[in-house]
């Protein structure tokens, strides 16, 4: 199956302020338009495409959803249709990842059942780190998928994104 | 009850029961109705989950022929329900059915008095179709180069086609970011709305968007497309909704559940660009031809125009050249119009005018003039004119060194105001009034203001002689010929039939002297009447020395004596000599002077024996040697 063939599946990034959204996707997706339509329209709309661990080629198309930590109607418009979630947040600042699960749940009723990944970036400013073990321990606890990633190295960022990819994906 | 309906009561007791109720629950309808209503929605919600199509095949014809009843026996309320959505429909399809016929009218009009405009004509005749369709198949000018089928909900793209020579794009991406300015601008600028944006234009390319319930088809085209071609994208994307609804309801990017649609969507792009194609290579001479008239039409009527303009610059400038009292300081054409500078004098003819009684147009003139004062000899004497206004029979004329000079007969009113106010005019550098003769009428209304004649006299002209009739007072007949002394055209003072009132009362007063008579009984003894008598005659007497010494005539009074003839001559003689002397000493005491008048006798005598106390008398003889003499005049 070429690329051109390949099944689609839309994934939205959704996260607070700052949280290195933009600068995950302007790193690690294919970019046709230029950031600034984060601010005009409130949306960017980029394509990544990745082959499944299985050999399965899958073009994501990454809605990168201007920053946020309150579900207003135009952004579940902009959730509508989407087959996974990476909700990412500051690892220097953990009120960021409190924020995003709590964006998650006022989601709860658009997006039941629409797999997720967590990202915890900015993984290269280690000693400002504030998100303890702990709390990523209990997280992981409750079945959730949390990577630890760096926008700036490029860490972890595959993978989650495969990972997700191959959540959207019937087995 | 034996031992084994004892056991049997013991074992089976509860499932008897249990029987018993299930029976009553079955037969009895009403609680089998509850039970169903119980679990009828749960029953209909687990068959849609398991996307189950015998429960829709098995609904389908009851809900039909339910739906049916219902409109039969109760229109208004389907009417009231589905009133939201026919409402928006229906204006959504009258007005694409009105851009359309606008369109074609557009069309149809721009092209119907061409070469290429018959001849769609000749070709609509001739296949039996209609005009306009003919015109939509050769104006299809433009060129559908992509179009993108992408999910309403998820803005996910569903399918893309295109032409081949085009870029690849990231569609997936373009898709989803037209969804999103699709709702941006909708939120932005009609947020109630539930329109979507169905045009975006940029320069010759155009993005028509049509939407269906489940998909929306954005094609980008090359140039303006006829409205038509929207209806043409409306079927396309119906057509792709009947095949692949359900398909395209649940899509989730997996385009191998739509197989076919791809030809589907190619239906947008093909057929309009072979016929512009085909059309272009039929006709390819005609434009070139009608090009190559419409250029040589063009410059030929911008020559002929060109030509026009000059002609008539032309005649403009020689007419404006013949217009007397203007002067052109510049005759341009600009902007279709004539502009035309220059000075005009006030007493010029208009110059629209006078173009026109050339037969010049002078529609196009937009003329500017200032005011000046020619100085050709026309207007010089038309200026003259204008300020004296002289009368008719004033000739005025000017001569090359600017000497203007009066000739004729006017009033003499005239002549006088002319004389005082005269200022030279420009052009003027002397002027003469001595040509000027007054007429008769002005000249005799001058006499009579000066003489002021009392009413009872005539004043007349005769040539430039004064002639006087009528009755002429003294005194004032004597002032006349000072009077005529200021007037240096009066010639001569002649007199018709005149009386002096004065001179009339001389001799009026003389008749009545003569009349008086101064009796006396006898010899110088005068009667007792004779003193009333010598009275009036003192009076007459006075007044008549008055008269006639104002009059400047002489005056002789005689008194004479008369007597009866009794008695011999000399006796007689005697008598009438004393009486005549008695008289004359009574009227010299009464007059207080001597009485230059003589005395004188009756010379006729004829002896009477009879007393005749009638003849005892003296009176008076009154003689005025000349009349008056009326004064002269000669210059």
């Amino acid at each position: 199956m070429s690329e051109a063939e390949a099944p689609r599946r839309k994934i939205c990034l959704i996260g607070d302020f700052g949280v290195g959204k933009t600068s995950l996707a302007r790193r690690f997706v294919h970019q046709t338009f230029s950031d600034n339509y984060l601010t005009t329209v409130g949306v960017k709309v980029d394509t990544k495409d990745v082959t499944l661990p299985d050999g399965r080629p899958l073009r994501l198309i990454v809605w990168d959803v201007a920053g946020t930590d309150t579900a207003t109607e135009t952004f579940k418009k902009y959730l509508r249709g989407a087959a996974g979630l990476l909700m990412v947040a500051d690892g220097t600042r953990v009120d960021t990842l409190e924020r995003v699960l709590a964006l998650r749940e006022q989601l709860r009723d658009n997006c039941q059942g629409i797999p997720f990944v967590g990202l915890l970036n900015k993984r290269d400013l280690g000693p400002l780190w504030e998100v303890d073990a702990v709390r990523l321990a209990l997280l992981r606890e409750q079945g959730q998928s949390w990577y630890l990633t760096s926008a700036l190295s490029g860490e972890n960022v595959e993978r989650a994104f495969l990972d997700l990819a191959a959540r959207t994906m019937p087995p | 009850m034996n031992q084994l309906d004892e056991l049997r009561e013991i074992l089976l007791e509860e499932d008897r029961r249990d029987l018993a109720a299930i029976r009553r629950r079955v037969d009895d309808p009403a609680v089998r109705a509850r039970e169903m209503a119980e679990i009828l929605p749960r029953a209909l919600q687990i068959s849609e989950a398991a996307d189950d199509a015998r429960l829709s095949a098995a609904l389908q014809n009851p809900v039909t022929h339910c739906i049916k009843q219902t409109i039969q026996r109760d229109t208004q309320t389907f009417a009231d329900a589905l009133f939201p959505v026919m409402g928006p429909a229906i204006r959504r399809a009258i007005s694409e059915a009105l851009q359309g016929l606008v369109e074609s009218i557009n069309a149809a009009v721009e092209s119907s008095l061409t070469p290429r405009g018959l001849r769609w004509r000749l070709e609509a005749w001739r296949t039996g179709s209609s005009y306009g369709s003919v015109a939509l198949k050769h104006t299809l000018r433009y060129r559908v180069e992509q179009a993108l089928l992408i999910h309403r909900v998820s803005g996910l793209l569903i399918d893309h086609v295109g032409v081949d020579d085009l870029p690849s794009k990231d569609n997936d991406a373009v898709a989803g970011m037209l969804l999103v300015v699709q709702d941006f601008v909708r939120d932005s600028f009609a947020p109630d709305s539930t329109d979507t944006l169905e045009t975006l234009e940029l320069g010759d390319h155009f993005v028509w968007v049509v939407e269906g319930p489940y998909a929306i088809l954005a094609c980008v085209i090359r140039n303006a497309a006829p409205a038509e071609l929207r209806t043409h994208l409306s079927e396309v994307l119906e057509d792709i909704h009947a095949e692949y609804g359900t398909a395209l309801e649940t899509y989730h990017g997996d385009r191998d559940r739509l197989p076919g649609l791809s030809l589907e969507m190619e239906r947008v792009l093909l057929s309009e660009r072979q016929n512009s194609e085909q059309a272009k290579a039929k006709s390819a001479w005609w434009p070139a031809v009608f090009l190559l008239l419409a250029v040589l039409g063009g410059v030929g009527w911008l020559g002929w125009r060109q030509w026009q303009e000059n002609a008539s610059l032309d005649r403009v400038r020689t007419g404006l050249a013949s217009l007397p009292g203007f002067i052109p300081l510049s005759i341009n054409p600009e902007g279709g119009l004539v502009h035309v500078d220059g000075l005009l004098d006030p007493l010029a003819p208009q110059p629209r005018q006078w173009l026109q009684d050339l037969g010049i147009d002078a529609g196009l003139l937009a003329l500017k003039t200032r005011p000046y004062h020619s100085l050709a000899p026309g207007f010089i004497l038309a200026r003259a004119r204008a300020q004296l206004r002289p009368p008719a029979g004033v000739q005025a004329d000017l001569d090359k060194h600017g000497n203007l000079r009066f000739s004729g007969v006017a009033g003499s009113d005239w002549i006088r105001q002319a004389e005082a106010v005269w200022m030279l005019p420009d052009g003027v550098r002397s002027v003469d009034f001595s040509g000027l003769t007054p007429d008769a009428g002005s000249l005799l209304a001058a006499l009579r203001r000066r003489l002021n004649p009392p009413p009872e006299a005539q004043v007349s002209l005769k040539g430039e002689v004064v002639q006087l009739t009528g009755e002429l007072p003294w005194d004032w007949l004597n002032t006349v010929p000072g009077f005529l002394a200021g007037l240096d055209w009066v010639q001569g003072l002649e007199y018709g039939p005149i009386h002096i009132p004065e001179w009339e009362r001389v001799k009026a007063q003389a008749d009545v002297l003569r009349t008086i008579k101064v009796h006396f009984v006898e010899a110088s003894t005068p009667r007792a009447d004779a003193y009333v008598e010598i009275e009036r005659a003192v009076e007459y007497i006075r007044e008549l020395r008055e008269l006639t010494e104002a009059l400047r005539v002489p005056l002789r009074l005689t008194v004479v004596g008369s007597s009866d003839g009794v008695g011999d001559r000399d006796r007689n003689l005697e008598l009438r000599r004393d009486r005549a002397k008695l008289v004359a000493q009574m009227l010299q005491r009464r007059l207080g002077d001597r009485l230059a008048e003589a005395t004188a006798v009756d010379p006729a005598f004829a002896a009477s024996d009879t007393p005749d106390p009638d003849l005892r008398r003296a009176w008076f003889r009154v003689e005025l040697p000349r009349e008056p003499q009326v004064p002269e005049y000669a210059p």
